[in-house]
């Protein structure tokens, strides 16, 4: 199970910009999303989201609009802005481009 | 227009930093809340949700900062500390603050004093129209054999009605000397003062 420690730095950036890119989502839904998806082998530490996002937001890569969550309480929800839709597609090639290399390279013996 | 969101950003951090600060809290705590609850969903007492859920979350407080961190203006903000720091400790020990300001102050006070004093005496000019057209007639290599006294610039009466009379150089031409002491007014109004007689040639502006 991978400690947020062990995630290649700027992996949580990607994962964070990804996962906003459909719907805006408060910090705990994004944690909870990462986990599921990644079908719970990315546990990322909750509480290290908030720094991270924090630094998105000053970057202005998404934003963040205070709103009402199902169960009416008040929530701080994050987007992505134009420049963070541009910055995720920059990250998931490099992205891509790493992991396919580091796969040609683990599997050849 | 990312830059200017970001400015915008870097303004509302340095300005309303208390404000987004409790902002970060209630953040923080919907969260630990949410994750209560789906802790309690899940069949946990609510002290057992409560540990789970900081257990997941991590340490509230160091997160916090790490947030903070992340708004820049980090060494305005230490500064600000540590000014805030330096009052408190000055104001704990008064003595010695009030001899440190005291030190301060009389320094600060002496200086202005000083230059002024430099200034009015040295610096300014005459108060004359030309004042760098003004200059002092001496004799070159002292005044031995005009028997008055060896200062390079006393001159005998007649020599200076000669270089009056033929000098070209100047406008105009004037000496000094001082008298001795003389009496000033009359009656109970008398004063007792030194005099400087003044020898001046009609066109000199002295």
């Amino acid at each position: 199970m991978a400690k947020p420690n062990d995630l290649v730095q700027g992996t949580l950036d990607l994962l964070v910009l990804k996962t906003i890119s459909l719907e805006p989502k408060h910090g705990w839904a994004i944690a909870k999303r990462i986990q599921q998806i990644s079908g719970e082998v990315l546990q990322v530490q909750q509480g290290s989201l908030y720094p991270a996002l924090h630094r998105l937001e000053q970057k202005a890569w998404i934003k963040a609009k205070w709103a009402e969550t199902e169960t009416g309480r008040q929530a701080k929800f994050y987007s992505l802005t134009a420049a963070g839709r541009a910055q995720l597609e920059r990250e998931a090639a490099n992205w891509s481009r790493l992991s396919a290399a580091i796969n040609i390279v683990v599997q050849t013996t | 227009m990312v830059w200017a969101r970001r400015l915008r950003l870097r303004l509302q951090t340095l300005f309303r930093r208390n404000r987004i600060a409790q902002r970060l809290d209630v953040e923080i705590q919907f969260h630990l809340e949410q994750q209560i609850a789906e802790n309690i969903a899940t069949g946990m007492s609510r002290e057992e949700a409560r540990y789970a859920a900081l257990r997941t979350f991590g340490n509230p407080t160091i997160l916090k900062e790490e947030s903070r961190d992340t708004w820049g203006w980090l060494r305005l903000e230490q500064m600000g500390q540590d000014l805030r720091y330096a009052f408190r400790t000055l104001r704990k020990s008064g003595g010695f603050t009030a001899t440190a300001i005291f030190t301060l102050a009389l320094g600060i006070g002496a200086n202005p004093a000083i230059f002024q004093l430099l200034d009015a005496v040295r610096l300014r000019s005459l108060p004359v129209s030309t004042p760098q057209s003004l200059a002092l007639v001496q004799i070159k290599g002292g005044n031995h054999g005009f028997g008055i006294s060896n200062r390079e610039t006393s001159l005998t009466y007649p020599l200076f009605e000669q270089l009056r009379a033929h000098q070209e150089l100047f406008s105009g031409i004037f000496a000094w000397s001082g008298s001795d002491e003389v009496a000033v007014g009359q009656g109970s109004q008398q004063r007792r003062g030194r005099a400087l007689w003044l020898y001046a040639s009609e066109q000199s502006h002295g």
